[in-house]
């Protein structure tokens, strides 16, 4: 059974770009704009494996999402790969603080993505 | 709002009152020296004339002064018009607030119709590159066996056909033996026939014999009634082997019709036999072509498969410059309203150095940070290398 895979970005071509890549290799794609639909999502979905977040977003940010995630009792427990365009270390760090498993730097090269996506994701 | 603004006053532009009382002043002066000149002695045409030059200067001179301060009055009245919401703001703050509020609508219009249009072209995209596979065109190994289950295939049908050509070489070879077999036979039976014919050529023989032997006997008179008895059965023998060798005769004709016969029909139906061989031989050998022909193009068909993924690759990762404008575009679109709202609160306005701080510390990429960088410093910091791509906690 393919696994499902939580993409949230506020940029709707990227998370094209993300979903399109997973489904290629045969996973199962949903998506959020943010880290408040990005819960919602979480909530609505029967199970999801993993989760690929954004950092910078409107409404909720990618780090603060993972905070919450780590809080809730069912989700706390999916793994979180931050993709984003950011270098800093310090934001790097807080991610990890926050419980992020990996840090993946924009634009993204499909066989990295799939190979840290294939290494965490839960069976 | 007025398209065009009146110029500025220079610092020190006086206000209308007080030009007004200079003016009259300066009025009454050069009338009362006009009126004072003709108190003088000489009368003269100057005399006359001078206090009318000066007057008219004067008049010049007010109302220059006047003009003047007619700008000023102007400008006044321009500072008190504007209602609640423009009271006490300059022509400067009035602009900029007008103008941010486009621009930051341009700036949005602009990001959204990038998004949209990026957005559908990778949609589309995906489907194009979903039909390649569909076709056929799925690359290597990792992402579907369809090209190595096509040529396994291909190469048990190549076996199978082969096992298939094998096996009727086999039978020709066999029909080929038969035939020899009923060669055989036929050369055997032929045998039989001539052992049969002289079968008959004895019993000839004998029953001469046996003719000669009672007429001998007759010759012996009683003496010869025994042999003549004798010579009676051997003729019946005779007669009787004779009988036999003729049957068999016959049986061994008719054997040789029956067997020459079935060797014709054996031999016609080897003889179509071999050519049907020969002709499936030629169609397997066909078919192993075309096979032989399927699997180069799965091959190729996977070769290409490769290229295209190695594309469809490189094509992601290029589209995605459009979400690092689009973060460009955001910081811009968030200074505007900042800029904005500055105006707006007439605050004095932070220096410029803590302004682009401020900005910098929204940027959220390097070539954002080393695109505002100026200095040895921040050059350095430019050369340095980019993080790593991929961080495992």
């Amino acid at each position: 059974m393919a696994k499902t895979v939580l993409v949230v970005d506020d940029s709707s071509s990227l998370r094209a770009l993300v979903k399109m890549a997973l489904t290629r290799a045969g996973y199962t794609v949903i998506e959020g704009a943010d880290g408040k639909e990005g819960l919602k999502q979480l909530d609505a979905a029967p199970k999801v494996h993993l989760i690929v977040s954004d950092v910078n977003m409107p409404n909720m940010d990618g780090i603060t999402f993972v905070k919450q995630i780590k809080q809730h009792p069912k989700h706390k427990f999916i793994p979180v790969i931050m993709l984003t365009t950011e270098d800093e270390e310090a934001k790097m760090q807080q991610a990890k603080a926050a419980g992020a498993r990996a840090w993946l730097i924009k634009p993204f090269n499909p066989p990295e993505l799939l190979d840290a996506v294939s290494r965490l994701a839960t069976a | 709002m007025s398209s065009s603004f009146p110029a500025v006053p220079p610092a020190g532009a006086m206000s209308a009152p007080s030009t007004g009382r200079i003016a009259s002043v300066l009025l009454a002066l050069l009338a009362c020296a006009a009126a004072a000149l003709p108190l003088l002695d000489r009368v003269t045409i100057y005399t006359v004339a001078s206090p009318l030059v000066v007057v008219v200067l004067a008049a010049l001179a007010v109302w220059q002064l006047n003009r003047v301060a007619g700008v000023g009055t102007s400008e006044q009245a321009d500072l008190s018009v504007g209602g609640e919401a423009g009271a006490g703001l300059t022509p400067l703050t009035r602009l900029l607030l007008s103008v941010l509020p486009v621009w930051r609508q341009h700036v949005v219009s602009a990001k959204t119709q990038i998004d949209d249009a990026v957005t559908e072209l990778v949609v589309n995209f995906a489907s194009i590159t979903d039909e390649f596979e569909a076709a056929g065109f799925k690359g290597a190994a990792g992402e579907g066996n369809q090209a190595d289950d096509t040529a396994t295939v291909l190469t048990l049908c190549e076996q199978d056909l082969r096992q298939v050509i094998a096996c009727m070489n086999d039978i020709t070879h066999s029909k080929g033996e038969m035939t020899a077999s009923m060669h055989e036979l036929a050369r055997a039976t032929a045998e039989l026939q001539s052992m049969a014919q002289g079968v008959a050529q004895i019993a000839a023989q004998t029953n001469l014999l046996a003719i000669n032997a009672a007429i001998e006997a007759a010759h012996a008179g009683d003496t010869g009634r025994g042999f003549a008895v004798i010579a009676k059965e051997i003729r019946m023998l005779s007669q009787s082997s004779a009988e036999t060798a003729s049957q068999i005769t016959d049986r061994i004709a008719r054997v040789t019709e029956i067997m020459s016969g079935t060797s014709d029909a054996a031999a016609k139906a080897a003889s179509e036999e071999e050519a049907a061989i020969v002709r499936s031989s030629s169609v397997v050998t066909d078919v192993l072509s075309h096979m032989h022909g399927l699997s180069t193009d799965a091959q190729t068909m996977r070769e290409r498969g490769n290229v295209l993924r190695n594309n469809i690759e490189r094509l992601i990762v290029g589209l995605q410059f459009h979400d690092r404008v689009s973060q460009v575009i955001g910081v811009v679109d968030g200074d505007i309203t900042r800029l904005r709202d500055q105006v707006e609160s007439e605050d004095p306005p932070p220096p410029a150095e803590q302004w682009l701080a401020d900005l910098q510390s929204r940027y959220t990429m390097r070539e954002q940070r080393h695109g505002a960088a100026t200095g040895a410093a921040n050059k350095a910091s430019a050369a340095a290398p980019a993080a790593k791509k991929v961080v495992f906690f």
